[in-house]
């Protein structure tokens, strides 16, 4: 006997990340979902931007890692409200962890929540958290073939910061065939060069996220 | 650990499609599977051997039906196989691609024994 059941195999999460989303835009929280490989630099760009735009809007910070609470201690010492989660060897975060963390984080007020996911390219990308876009954060010494290889991540995310661009001189890496590769697999995707050493790219990565802000609130 | 959190909510998701019908034991499931879904089939058949123990699908085989990443030109409206995930009309050149399949990712229907 054949039982025909045609259900969605990430519906569950689906569902909950539909949720997230509602508390959000009803809260008139803008969410970014930071997605990039161990050591790419997603905390040290979260750094920076915190630095330069907590003076003109409310910023909150979840971070997800397996173990430690090493990243939300550097980046509550910017005087943000922070929550750690630890997904005790989980991947990825799901919406149901990010809901549940909600209970205890006070989302409230702020203007901008940054998610800082599992560092790791590939399941991450699969599991909606209820956020407003998707930013993968790569660098340099990873190199180029990156969007060619992992193109799910790169497809679904908004903005791409190529980090640690000042160690270009050093790696054989050509930046002009990654963001081919990138924006071959998604031509609507921003790309960002970064540099959280020496500062390139600061400017431009802050301006990104308040030109969002600014086209939200011409959208009331 | 990703696989076997889906195969997990898989399991729940036969419960609920074999609750209240005569149904001894799950013999196969069909899972539609896109090829851009990040979902490995190897792995997930194995997750769901280990989730399954003790349940109706014991022991059930998986048949994935696997989709190809097919896209449409929304200039021009050509179909195209999407190949190496670059996302340009092979006719027109347009990078406004739509993506028709190859984002599946679903349980299609299982076969039982009553």
């Amino acid at each position: 006997m054949e039982i025909k059941v045609l259900s969605n195999l990430l519906k569950a999460n689906d569902a909950i990340a539909e949720q997230n989303r509602k508390t959000f835009r009803e809260n008139k929280v803008t969410v970014y979902n930071l997605i990039g490989s161990p050591g790419a630099g997603k905390t040290s760009v979260l750094e920076v931007a915190i630095e330069r735009l907590k003076g003109q809007y409310r910023i909150g910070v979840i971070e997800g890692d397996i173990a430690t609470s090493r990243d939300a201690e550097r980046i509550a010492k910017l005087g943000v409200e922070t929550l750690q989660i630890n997904t005790r060897g989980a991947c990825h975060l799901d919406a149901n962890m990010i809901a549940s963390a909600l209970s205890e984080f006070p989302y409230q007020g702020l203007d901008m929540l940054f998610i800082e996911n599992v560092g790791n390219l590939v399941c991450p990308a699969g599991y909606a958290l209820g956020e407003d876009a998707k930013i993968v954060v790569i660098s340099v010494p990873e190199g180029e073939d990156k969007p060619a290889k992992y193109p799910l991540i790169f497809r679904n995310a908004s903005l791409m910061l190529l980090n640690k661009i000042d160690l270009i001189p050093y790696c054989d890496f050509d930046i002009e065939t990654m963001k081919q590769d990138a924006l071959g697999v998604n031509p609507a995707l921003d790309v960002i060069g970064t540099s959280c050493t020496s500062g390139e790219g600061a400017e431009e990565w802050a301006a990104w996220l308040t030109s969002r802000m600014q086209q939200r609130d011409s959208r009331g | 650990m990703h696989e076997l959190s889906i195969a997990s909510n898989l399991i729940n998701i036969v419960k609920h499609a074999t609750e209240g019908q005569e149904v001894s034991r799950v013999t196969s499931l069909r899972i539609v599977i896109g090829e851009m879904s990040n979902v490995v089939p190897d792995c997930l058949a194995f997750a769901f051997e280990v989730a399954s123990k003790g349940t109706l699908a014991e022991d059930a085989r998986i048949d994935f039906v696997e989709k190809p990443l097919v896209g449409r030109c929304l200039d021009c409206g050509t179909e195209f196989g999407i190949r190496d995930f670059l996302f340009r009309c092979p006719d027109c050149e347009s990078p406004k691609i739509e993506v028709v399949s190859g984002r599946e990712f679903f349980l299609e229907s299982i076969e039982c024994e009553q």
